[in-house]
């Protein structure tokens, strides 16, 4: 036990440590639009398929499963407010943070964990560039970019499989759905009059699980070593520690939101 | 000559991990020189290297590289000394999602003082140098890339920002006896065209008492022998020897 406690602080330690190097890096000197577009593309723009096919099915199971418990109540028109409450705080942020972490996380890792095994982080060093401005820099910026705008369109995608579903198979007119999901969205508020509250936490969520899955990613990749084998065991530590770690920062997340917001 | 005056000095290093890999080591590379470090595999050839480029400290004794010693510098100051040094890996390590050209090119574009018509033209030139023809290779990647032509590859990307200090880590390894010549000849002319300080680190002692003018073999972490090639193949030492015999 103490040992794994150990083990876990060093860890956090590094962790830590390589944000603070992250972003002490900025603003990335020469070369870092660049960098950062095409991280912006292999993180953001890619796991766009993934992400719309993840929020839909989800949208369409909470619809589901909505009716099942709101029909002995004869509520099943509230499937809206239902789906539109879990998507936008919850299933939306969560489920694209682990989404993303399993598809781009796994592929920092492996990429970082390759190029660390094949001396070409020592070949940046040599070569006047610094490893964390060229490679962690970019990839935890576009994370921390794109989840956020990942989710929405997970949110938004739910949305459309549930209205799916409520019109099909619950006979629930697509206007009453949408108008129960947009009352239930007006319900708790808007921050500055103008920003509602449930969006509010479907954005700082998924910018902090960004945050996370990168720098895991990053930091896994980084401490790869012992050949391929290495390589792989980075891999899968990366996605894992990065899939817990946002699910026990989304409980965090969520009381602290839920007391500012 | 002292320390300061050398372009490579180590004074009594050495560097444990979990075992002494490097025992109170000293070595002298006068400016212009070819070193060439031979030995078995594990007896820390290769961490000498890392050494020299400051990747890694020594636990005693002191580095100095173009008469700065490498501990009392910070980051910028040792990243600034780095421009100075090429680095020509074992595996090449080039940039697997970069072209030839755009490897040959980083470190140009990385110190920032050559516009990108003069960084094109350096690299063309740099190219040619290792034999290689600028307009086959230069938009391919380094997996298109047979064995030998990504040495010369990781040769042109060390050389191309005209380093006054050359390492290399096995240049030959993993080569067949035509390439491993080729780019042995090709070692030789470098250093006499470009007239940089090289140390190189590799198994091939052949070639090196070939383009070396002093050889150093290490055991166990210490130089067993330190002279010039006519000395080696005149040592009466029994390892030293035995160690030319193998080769």
């Amino acid at each position: 036990m103490r040992r794994f406690l150990q083990t876990a602080l060093l860890a956090l330690q590094d962790v830590l440590l390589l944000a603070w190097r992250t972003f002490r890096a900025l603003p990335g000197g020469r070369g870092a639009g660049a960098r950062l577009l095409a991280q912006l593309d292999a993180i953001g723009v890619r796991s766009i398929p993934i992400v719309l096919l993840t929020g839909l099915f989800t949208g369409m199971v909470l619809a589901l499963q909505a009716s099942v418990q709101l029909a002995p109540f004869g509520a099943t028109l509230f499937v809206g407010r239902f789906v539109a409450a879990s998507m936008l705080r919850e299933l939306g942020p969560v489920l694209s943070g682990i989404m993303v972490a399993g598809r781009v996380g796994a592929g920092i890792a492996a990429e970082l964990g390759a190029m660390k095994v094949t001396e070409q982080f020592d070949a940046l060093e040599t070569l006047g560039a610094e490893p964390i401005r060229v490679l962690v820099l970019p990839r935890v910026l576009a994370a921390m970019m794109t989840v956020p705008f990942l989710a929405l369109i997970a949110d938004a995608a739910g949305l459309v499989g549930a209205s799916l579903v409520s019109v099909a198979y619950l006979g629930v007119p697509i206007r009453t759905f949408f108008g129960a999901a947009a009352d239930q969205i007006a319900l708790d508020g808007f921050v500055l009059g103008l920003i509602p509250s449930d969006l509010v936490q479907g954005i700082v969520k998924p910018l902090v699980f960004g945050l996370i899955l990168a720098l895991l990613a990053c930091h896994h990749g980084l401490r790869a070593s012992g050949g391929t084998a290495g390589v792989g065991i980075a891999t899968t530590r990366a996605v894992v520690s990065a899939s817990i770690t946002i699910l026990i920062a989304d409980y965090f997340l969520t009381q602290m939101l839920l007391v500012l917001v | 000559m002292t320390d300061a005056d050398a372009a490579v000095a180590l004074a009594q290093v050495s560097v444990t991990f979990q075992r002494a890999i490097l025992r109170g080591v000293s070595l002298q590379v006068e400016r212009g020189e070819t070193v060439a470090i031979v030995g078995e595999s594990g007896t820390g050839k290769s961490t000498l290297l890392r050494l020299i480029l400051g990747l890694q400290l020594p636990d005693a004794g002191t580095v100095r590289v173009m008469g700065r010693e490498l501990q009392r510098l910070d980051t910028a100051a040792l990243r600034a000394l780095r421009a100075d040094v090429g680095m020509v890996f074992q595996g090449g390590a080039l940039f697997d999602s970069l072209t030839t050209f755009e490897n040959v090119a980083f470190a140009l574009r990385e110190r920032g003082d050559l516009t990108e018509a003069a960084i094109r033209e350096r690299v063309r030139e740099t190219l040619a140098l290792v034999d290689l023809d600028p307009d086959e290779v230069s938009q391919v990647l380094p997996a298109q890339l047979s064995g030998g032509m990504r040495k010369r590859v990781g040769i042109a990307r060390a050389v191309a920002p005209r380093p006054s200090l050359l390492l290399y880590d096995e240049p030959t390894a993993g080569l067949d006896p035509l390439t491993s010549d080729t780019v042995t000849l090709l070692m030789q002319r470098l250093q006499r065209d470009l007239g940089v300080t090289s140390i190189v680190v590799s198994h091939d002692l052949r070639a090196m008492l070939r383009i070396a003018d002093r050889i150093a073999l290490l055991r166990e972490g210490a130089f067993t022998f330190l002279g010039a090639p006519a000395a080696m193949r005149d040592s009466t030492d029994a390892y030293t020897r035995a160690f030319l015999e193998a080769a």
